[in-house]
């Protein structure tokens, strides 16, 4: 019994950062109507600039003397560094080829997927090649830039495997028999502020009322005096946060980050998002969470190396059964 | 007197296709003005033009004095056209009153807009009734009424109207023109596509006849019904 709801909450904890990376999955097909593969790896960005930051605060002493506010500052950066990657792979990857065909579109996400990644690698790369830059005998850059260049550079990315440290540790609080890391409430908590936060402003905001007429009626919605570019970047700005934050939740919680570390989780949270409905968002939500369990659950029953292949089975189950998934209507006609 | 709106020698494409061989036309204030004419021959094409959705190649358009011939779609809306499209394009999983609100988007005064929802349920009594349910589940001459609604809170100088009476039942369509006339008679000017060419020419002031991407012929509605080419290819009458 006590093992079982540890599961459960362990599922929760997974279905935590499915749910939030399949939101922003979910409401770029909702506005566009594809499938913005380089999601998983906005996500990974993300965790690098919490990393970044966390890091940072910690050799000041900052984290140690504040934090929650270090918490919340790593949480700031990882959201906003993935938003601004997002608007910005939207406005170069993505705008000049909203007309084009959908294979176009497809290829393009998977070749910024494959740049980020390697944009992140190789970032320390690009500290020494700017530094090296020279006329003659003089640097480009004066001896204590370079040196800060470098710096930064080293700490943000890199091939290697960056940590983050350790804030939350293992404490937790127990209840009876079973016990919950802070580490877990945190996240689970947070999920849920922002998907009930990202609902009310679809729901009740005059943006989130423009997103779904755009979802609905791109040229309908220009004739309403809606500019249809500004609402699809900040759909993407608003889905690359959400993706943000659970990079560094991801962060927090298992604490190394690399560049591939998006992959994996990115293709989950598609699936998650398929499996609730695409373009529908407390779809996402719940996908996220049933394939969060369902994780679990067969770890009770299989060896763990078979937990993505129940991931993926489920996926194709779904596709089959019902390909509109669980919330989506018919036809394909999922809207915000 | 300077026209509200001038259409001067327009050149349209789709692509490689010329849709608008050169259409020039022009709205005075306070006018209700029509184009007739079959399908094909441009009607949808020189709305689109004027509302920013297709750019003309050649030609301008000027609206007010001012020049909005390469304005985008949510600039042109500001300057004070609205557009009521063909089929109506209501939006089907927004709620009636959250449709009326997309209408008025572009709109600074916000604290008025309460007030203009409440003229247009005046207008329309039906919609007050279907306030919240999504507009999908309206009927179709009640989504018609809301495409109009939806328009006019926008508080259009201009309010373009693209085939108002497509599948509306005949009952519908006389009270459907009487709302144009009410809408135009509080000082809206309107300029109006309709292939019903009786209804068009019954209501308007002046029209214009546009066959494959050209002006054919133009003129007072009284003209234009006693012109033998309109009684014979538009009115049936031999």
């Amino acid at each position: 019994m006590q093992k079982l709801v540890e599961q459960l909450i362990n599922g929760l904890t997974v279905g935590s950062f499915y749910a939030l990376i399949a939101l922003g999955y979910t409401m770029v097909y909702g506005v566009l109507s594809m499938i913005n593969f380089a999601h998983g790896d906005i996500f990974m960005v993300g965790a690098y600039f919490g990393c970044f930051t966390i890091t940072q605060l910690s050799k000041t002493g900052f984290t140690e003397s504040n934090p929650v506010l270090a918490i919340i500052f790593t949480f700031i950066a990882g959201a906003i560094g993935a938003a601004l990657t997002g608007i910005t792979i939207e406005k170069f990857a993505y705008r000049p080829l909203r007309k084009a065909s959908r294979l176009a579109t497809l290829i393009s996400a998977i070749g910024t997927s494959i740049f980020l990644q390697e944009f992140v690698r190789l970032i320390p790369k690009f500290g020494s090649l700017i530094t090296s830059i020279h006329f003659g005998e003089k640097n480009l850059f004066p001896e204590s830039w370079r040196a800060a260049i470098i710096n930064v550079t080293q700490t943000f990315g890199g091939a290697m495997v960056k940590t983050y440290p350790g804030i939350l540790g293992t404490a937790g609080i127990k209840l009876g028999e079973i016990s919950i890391s802070y580490s877990r409430i945190l996240i689970m908590a947070i999920a849920i502020v922002f998907m009930v936060l990202l609902y009310l402003l679809v729901r009740l905001t005059k943006l989130g009322k423009a997103m779904r007429a755009v979802s609905e009626d791109k040229e309908t919605a220009a004739l309403m005096g809606i500019d249809v570019n500004k609402i699809i970047s900040n759909t993407f700005f608003i889905g690359s946060a959400l993706a943000g934050i659970a990079g560094v939740m991801m962060g927090i919680f298992y604490l190394q980050i690399r560049p591939t570390m998006g992959f994996t989780p990115g293709i989950k949270a598609f699936t998650a998002a398929v499996v609730g409905g695409i373009g529908n968002i407390p779809g996402a939500m719940l996908g996220g969470y049933l394939l969060g369990l369902a994780e679990v659950i067969s770890i009770q029953f299989l060896p763990a190396v078979y937990k993505d292949i129940v991931a993926f089975a489920i996926l194709i189950v779904m596709l089959i059964v019902k390909p509109t998934g669980i919330l989506g209507g018919s036809g394909g006609k999922n809207k915000l | 007197m300077v026209p509200l709106l001038q259409v001067k020698n327009i050149k349209t494409y789709y692509g490689n296709i010329c849709v608008l061989k050169g259409i020039t036309l022009e709205v005075h204030q306070g006018e209700i003005v029509c184009l007739i004419g079959s399908n094909g021959a441009g009607k949808t094409t020189t709305l689109k033009s004027i509302t920013g959705l297709l750019h003309p190649q050649e030609g301008s358009i000027t609206f007010g004095g001012e020049d909005i011939t390469f304005l985008e779609p949510h600039h042109i809306v500001e300057k004070g056209i609205s557009m009521v499209p063909e089929g109506r394009h209501v939006f089907s999983k927004l709620t009636t009153l959250e449709n009326l609100e997309m209408g008025a988007y572009s709109r600074k005064d916000i604290s008025a807009i309460q007030q203009d929802i409440e003229d247009v349920f005046k207008l329309f009594p039906r919609l007050k009734e279907r306030s919240k349910q999504s507009a999908g589940t309206l009927s179709g001459g009640e989504q018609q009424m809301l495409a109009i609604a939806r328009a006019l809170m926008a508080k259009p100088k201009l309010l373009l109207l693209d085939e108002p009476s497509m599948g509306l039942a005949p009952i519908l369509l006389e009270s459907i023109f009487e709302n144009v006339k009410e809408i135009n008679a509080q000082g809206t000017t309107v300029l109006l596509v309709e292939q019903n060419t009786k209804l068009a020419l019954a209501i308007a002031n002046r029209g214009y006849v546009l066959q494959t991407g050209s002006v054919s012929l133009s003129g007072t509605t009284k003209d234009l019904r006693s012109s033998e080419m309109v009684q014979k290819t538009y009115l049936g009458i031999a």
